[in-house]
């Protein structure tokens, strides 16, 4: 299995200490030549609640919710938390070991009292004792929130930093990557309560049901689960990988949820004042994310002629703004807004933007990953470039899109039917598109748009 | 520098004598001894591929010693990863260790943990033995979890004697308390299965005297913080049960159990609460301490958690009546629980509470929200009208206008290019249970035959994945495929079950594919007569006439068993029938007429053909025609299968356990019967003898696509096929064995098209019971689907019901939750489920199943909700149901809701229920 190495370096530990008051210290990794990354010094108004986020949040970064069958016993110590702040927003998100849930908490400028002291995207230190600590937070006592430390506080303190390495998982890494490009196709499609949220994941099966996919859809009386695919329903398997939202139901305005056109991710998005909580879940817990073709249209396309500078032109906009929308930036570029969207697309492949479903919106961020070391960071995408290269494609004369394809020592046909792009090989056979396309498609899709 | 192995050194290693290669290893310098390693490894490698696995045991020892005696060498010579691939007997190595001081014992710890066999039956005696320390790491810590069977097994000694006798082990004991383990290797796994050794262990006078109580505690309090899995959490709330600490020892770590009341996992919440509540009730904590740590409890889904907190709420009310304002906010938080009697005690409690305007309106947003139990009283204390008489769940049930099996709507598409066939070839090689697909692929590929050139090429990638299907209705295909496109054809490989059986549905998929293969064959744009036409297996009449007139026109003889299958498969004909008078006389168009409804004309009777015409024409009846004139030839023959079940009950000897299981009858295959009479396959022969008690004859096997191909075999009727279903998922309703191909059997009761008969109809009774939460929720949808399109007897389903659960085949909590979410999925659930709930209440009257209560309680809500009044029935079993407690109480609210006057709605359907004004 190919590994990213990655290191952190951190100056202590995360904890809660009492400085005048409980204070949440979260250690951030330094980067490049500063000792620490500071981004953030003030008070949570809801110590509670950001205390039950976080918990969350750590929870799910330790989460295997499917274990491949050769897999040895013993737990593999995975990422540490990402944290991002930018336009006075600072965000948390986590990824569980098995890439198959992906976890932000969004803490806004109506959440917290205090001074946004840098921008920037780190590591942070998340550990066991501080979990713990945290179960100790009461909203009577306040809670006080530092995200990483001033340079008084590192003259004063045996500042020295201790590197730490871990070797994470190729396919973690993309599935990081690659979560965003499924948000940014998402739509909401249900909305509940606190009570009924809270009621309806608790009727939820306590097993997992990763072999029978569940559809939850609102009925007579509430929201309802079945076997059968429902319109403007959510897929779900294996629901007990929203039980870490369960605590914090109670004190939510509401509960968005949120599914991709073909319905395989979904997004569970938890609103409060101040503060957001979004939980997207992969289509099974065993496929995780990685491996899903959601960009590979935009990156084909910003590779075609005329294109190439599109994607530095809206990488040169970005400066840690907490949201950036295709208009606001094709307005600022020039640029059409397909080409803005595909740019905003690849930015999310490449870790440096994320995706914000309940704003619609993207925002800066710049994950803290050697990403150089990917050698095939979208295989499909290779291939199909590598079969454009050696001229497989065979474009049908006409006005519709009919292409036969040579590989894999046969020929494979591409042809769009009733608005969908079909291709005769095994892996569309298998998937069709729910995975994005197949190399035979990609290849097809930019010979076509080449020729027109 | 690679060194030959000295003669001496050799002959003693040819010879499995162990003595003689210590004796000669003494005679080699010690700087040359490393330098025979590599030889000596590649003889152990040449060693390791003699060993025979199917010699005996004692055939092997000549083996076995030339082994030992080489691993004794390489553990002088070798180094220590030597030692940790080659398992090397402690009895020769320690010995040698002492006398050779060999290089291998440098870091021979580390090789061992990270060798291919890091157990501690192997690391641990070199330990003992002094050749390595011991690692003070969580791999190691891992292997501790599995102490107590070393110390049972290797060491004949308790985990305690043990524990004490190895001074090694005092220092990273406590270490197994820090790691939350796997799966195998934790506290609570080994436990399980060690008569709680651990447990025993740590609460040991010699634990506490070692380790004193105070770090025990401790310990097991830092676990509990971690919010591990709640197996692996919940052996440390049962070490702290047993510890049973001190007033003073709970005291001095309130803070902690405080926190602890927001853990995620509810053992941990429940043995939290239970120490604050007893140390509250001794020394009382701060309100603001008390109402903060019982917060979540108000959310909590277990029930108890919940009720106690509310109970400490009281007893501090009472004693600070100026906390009310603060308790009655933490009470209102109770009624968003979906426990009605959580909700009804904290109305009780804020009943007693002074209410200002704020707390009022919150209370008014939970009206909706709470049991229609509740309404009422949080009305009255919210200042709010609650509706009358709470009918909030729509009732109204329409008649369903339901697709006949011809319905264009469920027209299998045709294929007609070979754009599209290459697709879907490569769509069902993919998705093996997609039988509409399959029958459209296997139509397009007879039509087209002889495949052109284009076809070929365009099937060319196809024919390379023909090596790599796997499963059998894919090879299946792939065999079609293989044939006409002139490649080699590659075997059907037949499944085998646990039993070692194959199931007979391979014998008549690869009769189809002959068939198919032979009428492709002739090349004249044939379709199978056998081909369906329609989704779940369905043909239509007129198609069928078209198939037979296009035969005869081709001069193609329809292969029999074609014709037969075909028959088995025919769908009555909606609207005018086909006009067959143009058709060729044949012993087939004789059976097709009759099962159109001809009568017979007196001619010779084709025994098979017309015994399946008699199927089509007869779904699930008898012929009384056929019987009379070709006899009872067994069941879905001349005459529908006799369905029979009863729950077979046997108690061990000692009375300790008792075992249940559901025997089906559907009737035997007779002895000698026509093997052409296809229908008959799915029942079991007379001569089958399971050769184990969980044995059944199984047609289809446990492939899911054979199942759902087994479905469309005779679709007009199921009853057979549902019968297998009742009897393997009825017999698996705890999910013992992990059948996942079974939800099949559910699946076409989803279909508008299926009649579920007494089999169905029990089947859903048997799969409402079940565990696996999937093919639970597979079960719900059937119920709801079936009762929706007025497809099912809900008098005969409660009857079945009940007798399960009389019969304690079933739980009744798990029909409770069950009928709860059937209960809201769609508009006109609720009388259907109210009247299976009045029947499973009067199952057992005298002696009424464990968990009636929350059927009863479900019944009462439903009740009220809707405004419906009980049933004849209900209102007969009340008075006399012997309850006590909670079901006495929900049995006089129940009664209590005679009393009021009733008016009948008229309904639509095959209910009737009464409406209370």
């Amino acid at each position: 299995m190919a590994e990213v190495q990655h290191a952190y370096r951190y100056a202590g530990a995360s904890a809660l200490d009492d400085r005048s008051g409980p204070h949440l210290a979260l250690v951030t990794s330094a980067t490049g030549a500063l000792p620490t990354s500071h981004f953030f010094e003030g008070r949570v108004h809801q110590p509670r609640l950001v205390a039950d986020a976080l918990t969350a949040v750590h929870l799910i970064v330790g989460s295997r919710f499917f274990t491949p069958p050769n897999m040895l016993a013993k737990r593999i110590a995975l990422a540490d938390p990402v944290v991002t702040s930018g336009g006075g927003v600072l965000r948390f998100e986590g990824f569980s070991a098995c890439c198959s849930a992906y976890i932000r908490v969004d803490l806004g400028p109506e959440g917290y009292a205090g001074e946004v002291t840098g921008k920037g995207t780190t590591n942070v230190d998340f550990n066991a004792p501080m979990r713990a600590a945290l179960a100790r937070v009461r909203d009577d006592h306040g809670l006080g929130l530092s995200v990483g430390s001033g340079e008084l506080t590192l003259a004063t303190s045996n500042g020295s930093v201790t590197e730490r390495k871990v070797a994470l998982p190729e396919r973690w890494v993309r599935g990081m990557l690659e979560v965003q490009a499924f948000q940014a196709g998402m739509t909401p499609r249900l909305e509940a309560g606190s009570v009924e949220s809270l009621r309806f994941l608790r009727a939820l099966p306590r097993a997992s049901t990763a072999r029978t996919p569940l559809w939850i859809a609102r009925g007579a009386a509430g929201l309802i689960t079945t076997t059968r695919a429902v319109e403007g329903g959510v897929r779900v398997t294996d629901s007990t990988r929203l039980r870490v939202l369960e605590p914090l139901l109670p004190g939510v305005r509401h509960l968005r949820v949120y599914a991709d056109p073909s319905n395989q991710a979904s997004a569970w998005v938890l609103d409060f004042d101040g503060m957001r909580v979004s939980l997207v879940l992969s289509a099974e817990t065993w496929r995780g994310f990685s491996g899903e073709g959601q960009s590979l249209y935009a990156l084909m396309r910003l590779g075609n002629a005329g294109n190439h500078s599109v994607l530095d032109r809206v990488r040169a906009q970005l400066n840690w703004q907490h949201l950036l929308r295709v208009d606001g930036l094709a307005l600022s570029t020039g640029l059409p807004g397909e080409r803005v969207a595909d740019a905003l697309h690849a930015l999310g492949a490449s870790g440096l933007v994320g995706y914000d479903v309940a704003e619609q919106g993207y925002f800066h961020r710049v994950l803290p990953f050697d990403l150089s070391g990917i050698e095939d960071a979208h295989p499909r995408l290779a291939a199909a470039r590598e079969l454009l290269e050696h001229a497989a494609v065979h474009l049908d004369d006409g006005a519709v899109f009919a292409a036969t394809v040579d590989s894999d020592g046969g020929a494979h046909r591409v042809r769009a039917v009733d608005a969908e792009i079909r291709c005769t090989c095994p892996w569309f056979a298998r998937h069709g598109a729910e995975r994005g396309p197949c190399k035979h498609v990609l290849a097809a899709r930019s010979a076509w748009e080449a020729r027109a | 520098m690679s060194e030959v192995v000295p003669e001496a050194l050799d002959h003693a290693m040819s010879q499995g004598d162990t003595a003689a290669v210590i004796a000669a290893l003494r005679d080699i310098p010690q700087e040359n001894r490393p330098g025979l390693a590599k030889a000596l490894r590649a003889t152990l490698r040449v060693l390791a591929k003699q060993d025979d696995p199917h010699l005996p045991w004692e055939m092997k020892q000549p083996l076995r010693d030339r082994e030992r005696a080489t691993q004794a060498a390489l553990f002088v010579c070798g180094t220590a990863k030597d030692v940790a691939d080659h398992r090397i007997r402690i009895e020769d190595a320690a010995p040698l260790a002492r006398e050779f001081a060999p290089p291998c014992l440098e870091g021979l710890g580390d090789a061992l943990m990270s060798g291919p066999w890091p157990s501690l039956p192997y690391i641990n005696p070199f330990i003992e033995h002094g050749l390595m320390q011991r690692p003070d790491s969580d791999a190691h810590t891992l292997l501790m979890m599995d102490l107590p069977t070393y110390a049972i097994y290797q060491k004949k000694a308790s985990l305690e004697a043990y524990v004490a006798a190895d001074p090694t082990l005092h220092p990273v004991i406590l270490r197994v308390m820090e790691i939350e383990g796997t799966s195998d290797a934790s506290l609570a796994a080994i436990d399980k299965y060690r008569q709680d050794a651990w447990l025993g262990f740590f609460h040991s006078p010699w634990s506490q005297a070692q380790f004193g109580r105070d770090v025990l505690l401790d310990k097991a309090l830092d676990a509990l913080a971690q919010d591990w899995p709640q197996f692996r959490s919940g052996w440390f709330s049962r070490f702290h049960e047993r510890m049973a600490p001190t007033l003073d020892e709970l005291h001095a770590r309130l803070p902690r159990y405080l926190a602890l009341c927001r853990s995620r996992i509810p053992p941990t919440v429940g043995m939290a609460l239970k120490v604050i509540d007893a140390v509250d009730a001794n020394h009382p904590l701060a309100t603001t301490d008390l109402l903060d740590a019982l917060a979540p409890a108000m959310h909590a889904a277990a029930k108890g958690h919940a009720l106690l907190a509310m109970k400490m709420i009281e007893r501090r009310l009472r004693s600070e009546p100026h906390a009310a304002n603060a308790a009655a906010r933490l009470l209102a938080d109770a009624l968003g629980h979906s426990d009605a009697a959580v909700q009804a005690k904290a109305i009780k409690l804020l009943g007693n509470l002074a209410l200002d305007d704020s707390l009022r309106d919150t209370l008014n947003d939970y009206l909706a929200a709470v049991a229609a139990s509740n309404r009422v009283a949080l009305a009255a204390l919210a200042g709010a009208r609650p509706e009358t008489p709470h009918a909030t769940l729509d009732v109204s049930l329409s008649t369903p206008l339901l697709p006949g099996p011809c319905d264009p709507s469920r027209e299998v598409p045709s294929i007609d290019d070979v754009d599209t066939l290459a697709e879907r070839i490569a769509y069902v090689f993919e998705n093996g249970t997609d039988i509409d697909a399959f029958e459209a692929v296997v139509t397009a590929l007879t039509r087209m035959a002889p495949l052109d050139a284009r076809t070929r090429e365009r099937l060319a990638p196809a024919a390379k994945r023909l090596k790599r299907l796997r499963k059998p209705l894919t090879q299946a295909l792939g065999q079609i495929v293989a044939v006409l496109l002139d490649v080699t054809v590659l075997p059907y490989e037949r499944q085998v079950d646990a039993y070692g059986e194959h199931p007979g549905i391979d014998i008549d998929i690869l009769d189809r594919v002959m068939d198919t293969v032979a009428t492709a064959q002739h090349g004249a744009g044939l379709e199978p007569l056998d081909a369906a036409t329609h989704q779940g297996g369905f043909i239509d009449p007129h198609r069928l006439a078209m198939r037979i007139a296009a035969h005869a026109a081709a001069g193609v003889l329809p292969a029999r068993r074609a014709g037969i299958r075909a028959l088995m498969r025919l769908a009555p004909p909606t609207g005018s029938k086909p006009d067959l008078r143009a058709l060729p006389d044949s012993p087939l168009l004789r059976a097709f007429r009759y099962a159109l409804g001809d009568t017979l004309d007196g001619g010779e009777l084709d025994m098979p053909l017309m015994v399946a015409a008699s199927r089509a024409r007869h779904p699930g009846n008898d012929d009384p025609i056929l019987l009379a004139a070709l006899g009872d030839l067994g069941p879905d023959t001349t005459r529908a299968p006799v369905f029979r079940w009863h729950v077979d009950t046997r108690t061990s000897a000692s009375g300790e356990y008792v075992h249940r299981r559901i025997i089906v009858d559907d009737g035997f295959v007779p002895e000698g019967a026509d093997r052409l009479l296809i229908a008959l396959h799915g029942h079991q022969p007379a001569t089958f003898v399971p050769r184990y008690a969980s044995q059944h004859f199984n047609y289809a096997g446990t492939d899911e696509a054979l199942i759902r191909f087994w479905a469309t075999l005779a679709p007009g009727c199921l009853h057979t096929f549902f019968a297998a279903g009742c009897r393997l998922l009825g017999n698996n309703l705890d999910w013992s064995e992990a059948q996942w191909q079974n939800r099949a059997y559910l699946a076409p009761l989803l279909e508008p098209t299926v009649t579920p008969g007494p089999p169905g109809t029990l089947l859903i009774a048997l799969a409402l019971a079940g565990k696996e939460p999937g093919q639970l929720a597979l079960a719900i949808d059937a119920l709801a689907q079936t009762v929706l399109d007025a497809r099912i007897d809900i008098n005969a389903l409660g009857v079945d019901m009940a007798l399960l659960l009389a019969g304690e085949h079933v739980r009744a909590s798990r029909y409770a939750k069950a009928l709860a979410t059937a209960a809201r999925i769609a508009p006109g659930m609720p009388p259907v489920i109210i009247r299976l709930l009045e029947a499973l209440v009067a199952a057992r009257a005298d002696d009424p199943p464990r968990d009636t209560a929350l059927l009863l309680s479900l019944l009462h809500e439903l009740l009220l909700e809707t405004g419906m009044e009980p049933g004849e029935n209900l209102r007969a079993v009340l008075p006399v149901l012997k309850v006590t407690g909670r079901s006495a109480a929900l049995r006089k609210a129940l009664l209590t809701l005679r009393s009021a006057a009733f008016v009948a709605a008229p309904v639509s359907g095959p209910l009737n229920f009464c409406r209370r004004p």
